[in-house]
């Protein structure tokens, strides 16, 4: 970036490493044989979105909430959990709530919100409570969603 | 000195970046693995952008790629500087925060920093002496232009909203009117222009060779892109193509105009 001037005085002496100023008319084997994968490749996408267009999206997300993982920390019982959204619909500001149950009375209650989770896909949280979760039954669900 | 020329054009080509809050998120919740990867690819694309993007011919090797480090700095210096007046990185951030935030920004930065030079300046050679890449040539050019787009718009929450609104006939709408637009600006811009680099080429041959070759190329770049930015983790296939033929749609336009902004 500093050297212009000292460059420019070697510009008449230096051979370039670079393709010259013509081309080569016509078109190589290979230029087409990259042009035959790349209109594979977008007509796969293509034939893909076109299935997943019939296919028809139902309007209810299925959300399936599940825990992966509890552990003891300073600040709570941390319970981490994995939302997996089964269906062809994308959801926003999912809310999960947990509740740690002792029979029929509820003795604890936590909840967290999830921006989105997307079709067929997982997002994963944590809910924290104050009780140990393993002393009680853990109920884990979504309580409601928006559109995005 | 081509220093100050190098920071104005970091500046501009980062300051979208820099002024968008989801792309200083990333800094603390991306994976320090594929930022690492991110930056290790940056550095031979520009070392290849000084061979493709009509700057002196004589500069060898070695020049390349000093000035490709020197843009990476001139980059992280200028993000660094302007994140440090916003209040956004601060003496109080644990180091890892403020690398990534950071690092997030050198990657246009360093592509304005580095294009700076050839746009900004007078430009060192006569019209008729700038080489023609060739076919290879093209098409990098095309991925620079991509990414120039791209990595301005991926860290964005839109793209996965948009991605999400849309349903698979709309997806279908986009694709093709994406190609469409990209053949049109290649065709238009590049093949009817003063630089043809293929007199002779039929309408069809520059379709399939640079148009589609061109949009599969951008979609991969931008699946690479919503990967090291994490936004494919737990996505499913659908929802996955789906944001990334959200993206190829600015980044298709920028690979179609590649050769004006380069």
């Amino acid at each position: 970036m500093t050297k212009n001037a000292a460059k420019d005085h070697k510009q008449q002496k230096q051979q370039s490493d670079d393709e010259g100023i013509t081309r080569k008319p016509g078109t190589s084997i290979t230029e087409w044989v990259v042009a035959g994968i790349s209109c594979l490749a977008l007509l796969t996408v293509l034939a893909y979105l076109i299935l997943d267009g019939f296919s028809g999206r139902n309007g209810t997300a299925q959300i399936i909430v599940l825990p992966v993982e509890v552990t003891a920390t300073d600040g709570g019982y941390v319970v981490q959990f994995a939302a997996e959204n089964r269906a062809e619909k994308s959801v926003a500001s999912v809310e999960i709530k947990g509740e740690l149950r002792n029979g029929d009375e509820v003795v604890e209650e936590s909840s967290a919100t999830l921006d989105y989770i997307p079709q067929e896909s997982e997002r994963k949280g944590a809910l924290i409570f104050r009780s140990d979760p393993k002393a009680y039954a853990l109920r884990l669900f979504a309580s409601g969603y928006s559109e995005p | 000195m081509g220093l100050g020329r190098a920071f104005a054009g970091a500046l501009i080509f980062a300051v979208p970046v820099l002024m968008t809050m989801e792309a200083w998120a990333l800094g603390f919740h991306l994976h320090p693995l594929r930022l690492a990867l991110l930056l290790a690819v940056t550095v031979p694309m520009l070392v290849l952008l000084h061979k493709y993007g009509g700057f002196r011919q004589t500069m060898v090797l070695r020049d390349r790629i000093a000035d490709a480090f020197v843009a990476l700095l001139v980059a992280a210096v200028a993000a660094a500087a302007v994140l440090l007046i916003f209040g956004i990185v601060n003496g109080d951030m644990p180091l890892r925060e403020v690398v990534g935030k950071i690092a997030v920004q050198v990657v246009p930065g360093s592509l304005g920093a580095s294009l700076a030079r050839a746009q900004l300046g007078p430009s060192p050679l006569e019209d008729d002496e700038i080489p023609e890449p060739g076919y290879t040539g093209e098409l990098f050019l095309m991925v620079v232009g991509a990414l120039f787009l791209s990595v301005n718009i991926a860290p964005t929450e839109e793209v996965v909203l948009i991605a999400y609104k849309m349903n698979p006939w709309q997806e279908i709408a986009l694709v093709v009117g994406t190609v469409g637009l990209m053949h049109a600006f290649v065709y238009e811009l590049e093949f009817r222009g003063t630089h043809n680099p293929e007199p002779g080429a039929g309408f069809f041959s520059i379709f399939f060779r640079y148009a589609i070759v061109g949009y599969v190329l951008v979609m991969l770049v931008n699946l690479y892109i919503l990967w090291t930015f994490g936004r494919t983790d737990g996505a499913g296939l659908s929802e996955t193509l789906s944001a990334v033929v959200v993206l190829s749609f600015p980044g298709a336009l920028g690979a179609a105009v590649a050769r004006l902004i380069l």
